[in-house]
């Protein structure tokens, strides 16, 4: 009960953080801190429960979303020099409808092979650079409306979050030398990630010049759709036999 | 735009498409992964790779050079503290002389910082964004040029040893017939296994001729509450032989057992013993296998990766693994991570 109250403070505040923001409002930063304070409450009662680190199942992580998205638009405030406030609050915000929509499962346990050094770090750098493609994905859709001047933001927030999927990406398959045997076993779940990081990868080549705004806001885009189905559909349906079912 | 990254465009375009029909969910064909069109494509990329890199680094190949030295020496100054420390903490827990080892270890673990701390500010002071950029181009070169030497020459044998039995293995024989000495001697000496102290319940009813799990029973003031608004107390539930949980077998028809759920597993481990030769000399010594924590000796890896309760007692599955190109595309994978991190957050260059 708790756990369900806590997300839905932490929701109510981020879409209050929203609503402030469209109003100009400057108390919009305070209410997405507030958020992020109720977030740091889930995550302890989180681990409480899961007597583990709780990055175990997609409640786990969505309700870690908020936590790390406060975080990352201070640093993109500081690195870029937008505020994104309102942005990152809808993101939270998604994420968190996503954990009310999810089921409690009290009873999960570590298992084995996510007893490892790279298990924290794997989820948590994931967590960032899906929060950052997803904000991303904004300025990228408003770019592709017409609005070219939002482009250099999304690019900026693309360039901040993929080193972030990298490392994702990347220390999955260190992990999976030392757990699995093998750095790449072609699982599902691996091989959408390959994906959207190749989009992403895609969009780098392009040249940063004015015919190609449509074609690279396009390409944001689809990486984001990419960053959906990783996490959401090849986790979701049932009959995909991945390796990574303990991430349901 | 260059003709190069055109043809970079479209080989990444094409490895997009074909993974997405190898990971198309539910329909997906995997083994369009192992493809030739997928190793022709991871060919070109790498190709395309080491050409880039090059370009990337043109009148700064020296430098390039010497920065990634220095990023290697970083690594293996982070590997130092990361390996020394956690020793150092671990003979600190254990208290009395071994407090002089972890003195030691803490003091290596300390060379390494320095190290890295050392290194690290040389690569930063030779590198800069376009050169992290050559970097991450090499990396992946290296990645491709492991998973190229491990598709041809891996070997990759799954064994599985009755714990505390006398049989050892010195030699694994692949499917198709072909046997390859390991250089070493493995016994499994012991196998542990915990479970989490967790008590949870559900019922079962027999139905179309076999056991099937109805519902997950809710424990609430030492009582089960059952489907239906009825309860029973836990302290019913009884053992019996050949039974691994305490159950209940309900009264009525169709028939209904409460049943207690076997824990979840929280560890397991094997303690081995490898027989080897040092310098010509025999040496024997124990090392326990956990997942995630793998054995390497003489060119082989072994994983432990699975355990089965048999009558003879308990077979342990070990993986026997030779990689040609592991450490290659391990250490392109941690390049990759190092070169992108630096490349897209390093500060471009004042003109």
């Amino acid at each position: 009960m708790i756990l369900y109250l806590l997300t839905s403070l932490a929701l109510l505040l981020c879409v209050a953080s929203m609503a402030a923001a469209a109003r100009s409002c400057p108390v919009a930063k305070r209410l997405f801190q507030a958020a992020w304070v109720v977030a740091l409450a889930l995550l302890v009662a989180n681990a409480a429960v899961a007597q583990a680190l709780p990055f175990g199942n997609m409640r786990h992580v969505l309700c870690f979303f908020p936590l790390v998205l406060l975080p990352a638009a201070m640093w993109v405030r500081r690195r870029t020099g937008h505020d994104l406030t309102p942005h990152f609050a809808a993101a939270a915000a998604f994420a968190l409808v996503g954990a009310l929509c999810m089921p409690l499962q009290a009873a999960w346990r570590q298992m084995p092979a996510l007893q490892s050094p790279w298990f924290a770090p794997h989820v948590t750098s994931y967590v960032v650079a899906y929060g950052l493609m997803a904000v991303a994905a904004v300025p990228a859709w408003r770019a592709l409306c017409g609005k070219t001047e939002q482009l250099p933001v999304a690019d900026a927030l693309v360039r901040l979050a993929l080193p972030f999927m990298t490392f994702g990406l990347w220390s999955g398959a260190l992990w999976a030398d030392a757990a699995w045997g093998r750095y790449w076993a072609w699982d599902i779940k691996e091989t959408w990630a390959l994906l959207t990081w190749l989009i992403y990868l895609a969009y780098l080549h392009l040249p940063a010049t004015p015919a190609w705004r449509t074609g690279r806001s396009a390409l944001i885009l689809l990486g984001f759709l990419g960053v959906l189905i990783t996490f959401f559909v090849v986790n979701l349906l049932p009959a995909t036999g991945s390796l990574h079912t303990y991430s349901l | 735009m260059r003709s190069t990254l055109k043809l970079t465009l479209m080989v990444v375009g094409a490895a997009c498409v074909l993974l997405l029909a190898g990971g198309f969910p539910l329909m997906g064909a995997p083994e369009v992964y192992r493809s030739g069109a997928m190793l022709l494509l991871g060919l070109l990329a790498a190709t395309l790779c080491a050409v880039a890199g090059w370009r990337l680094a043109a009148g700064e190949r020296l430098r390039l050079v010497g920065g990634l030295i220095a990023v290697f020496f970083a690594c293996a100054g982070v590997v130092t503290v990361w390996q020394f420390g956690s020793s150092a903490v671990e003979m600190a827990s254990l208290g009395g002389a071994m407090w002089f080892g972890a003195v030691g270890m803490a003091c290596t673990g300390l060379v390494g910082l320095i190290f890295t701390g050392l290194f690290g500010y040389l690569a930063r002071r030779a590198m800069h964004a376009r050169l992290w950029l050559a970097g991450a181009h090499w990396a992946l070169v290296l990645i491709a040029t492991g998973a190229y030497l491990d598709y041809c020459g891996e070997l990759r044998v799954p064994v599985r040893l009755i714990a505390g039995s006398a049989p050892a293995i010195c030699s694994v024989t692949t499917p198709d017939g072909v046997q390859h000495p390991l250089d070493f001697t493995l016994t499994v000496q012991d196998f542990e296994l915990h479970r989490y102290e967790t008590r949870s319940y559900s019922l079962h009813g027999y139905e179309q001729g076999r056991w099937q799990k109805i519902a997950t029973l809710e424990a609430a003031d030492g009582k089960l509450l059952l489907p239906g608004g009825t309860s029973r107390p836990v302290a019913d539930l009884r053992t019996a032989p050949g039974m691994a949980q305490p159950f209940l077998l309900l009264p009525g028809e169709p028939a209904q057992i409460i049943m207690q759920d076997i824990p979840p597993v929280r560890e397991y481990k094997a303690t081995c013993k490898v027989d080897t030769l040092y310098r010509g000399r025999p040496e024997t010594r124990q090392v326990t296998l956990r997942v995630n924590e793998p054995l390497s000796c003489k060119g082989w890896v072994v994983y432990l990766m699975n355990y089965r309760d048999t009558a003879a007692g308990t077979e342990v599955e070990l993986l026997m693994r030779r990689a040609p190109g592991r450490l290659l595309a391990l250490a392109g994978m941690v390049g990759l991570i190092l070169c992108t991190a630096f490349w897209c957050w390093s500060r471009p260059r004042p003109a």
